[in-house]
């Protein structure tokens, strides 16, 4: 009986002295790794021109045409940054959510399975001159926290659909009247 | 109070996890104005020295190994010689890095990071950050202190 109360207090310190520890960095959170340069690829495109600030204006206004408000800009080092708020809802997850409502409640057990609600994205847009001198490289990086309904933060990551960074670059292209290249 | 040592260092260890539960995981007021020892130590781990003087270079240089390691670039002023980004990865990563002229001939990059509420004190994350940078500048950093 004693060790029994003893080993439960040891039990409950720990769980207090844990619940004060800061949660600890992912090792590799700083460090380039192999997906880098695939994602680099995916998000980055090549200009033949040298117009810079023409290039940025024409990233900012694409940002804008897609529901973004721009947040930030620096002209002089190329950059823009933006954000938009916009709906979640994905029907297979609605669906998902459902049936386990319905088998829950049938086994009078009921659950419910929150789903996503609503997201935040938040953009940047970057140009730098090419290694040649001679073109301008762009490279947009979108990143989403989405919030399910129970208003918490289910996902947040960056976006690496490859569909999504191709709409913006062909918009861009349009704008500039220049093909992107890859 | 009981003679047996048993029950005696159990009454004690009940009362200090009382004084642990009532007094929480809560901050002095001093807390916020302090500078943690070991904040000293990072320092050193924080901050590179580069051979140039080019400062536009190694900002743009900046925000580019920032997107390579999966930031998002929030801000970025000339002026100031500052970078800040924020990288989600199931967690939320926020770096600011500002840029300053050391002598005639180096410029001194800082680098602090905050991984959701905590700031980064382990030297490693920011090792690995400064060798993304050196190979984005193709220049060695320096140990700055």
């Amino acid at each position: 009986m004693f060790m029994l109360r003893e080993s439960l207090l040891l039990l409950i310190a720990v769980a207090i002295v844990s619940g004060c520890v800061p949660p600890q960095i992912p090792r590799e959170a700083l460090q380039l790794s192999q997906a880098s340069q695939a994602v680099r690829k995916l998000q980055s495109r090549r200009f033949e021109t040298k117009e810079e600030q023409k290039l940025l204006g024409a990233g900012a206004a694409v940002l804008q045409e897609m529901g973004f408000t721009i947040d930030g800009r620096e002209a002089e080092l190329g950059l823009i940054a933006g954000s938009k708020k916009q709906s979640a809802y994905n029907v297979g997850e609605i669906a998902a959510s459902a049936a386990v409502a319905i088998v829950t409640t049938a086994l009078q057990i009921p659950q419910s399975m929150p789903f996503s609600r609503e997201q935040w994205v938040r953009a940047s847009v970057v140009t730098r001159s090419g290694e040649e001198g001679t073109n301008i490289v762009v490279r947009v990086t979108l990143q989403r926290v989405v919030w399910d309904t129970e208003d918490k933060a289910a996902k947040s990551e960056l976006l690496k659909d490859p569909e999504t960074y191709q709409v913006f670059f062909d918009k861009l292209s349009k704008a500039v009247s220049l093909e992107a290249h890859e | 109070m009981s003679s047996n040592p048993a029950v005696r260092f159990r009454d004690i260890g009940a009362r200090l996890l009382i004084i642990a539960v009532l007094s929480g995981c809560q901050y002095r007021a001093r807390d916020f104005v302090e500078v943690p020892e070991n904040q000293f130590k990072t320092r050193g781990a924080q901050s590179r020295a580069f051979a140039t003087t080019d400062r536009e270079k190694m900002l743009r240089s900046i925000i580019a190994t920032l997107q390579d390691v999966g930031f998002i670039v929030d801000h970025a002023d000339h002026a100031l010689g500052s970078v800040g980004g924020t990288k989600l990865d199931h967690y939320a990563l926020k770096m600011t890095v500002t840029v300053l002229p050391r002598g005639t001939t180096q410029l001194l990059v800082r680098a602090s990071a905050r991984y959701n509420v905590t700031p980064v004190l382990d030297p490693d994350p920011y090792q690995k950050f400064f060798a993304a940078l050196s190979r984005a500048m193709s220049l060695e950093a320096q140990q700055a202190d």
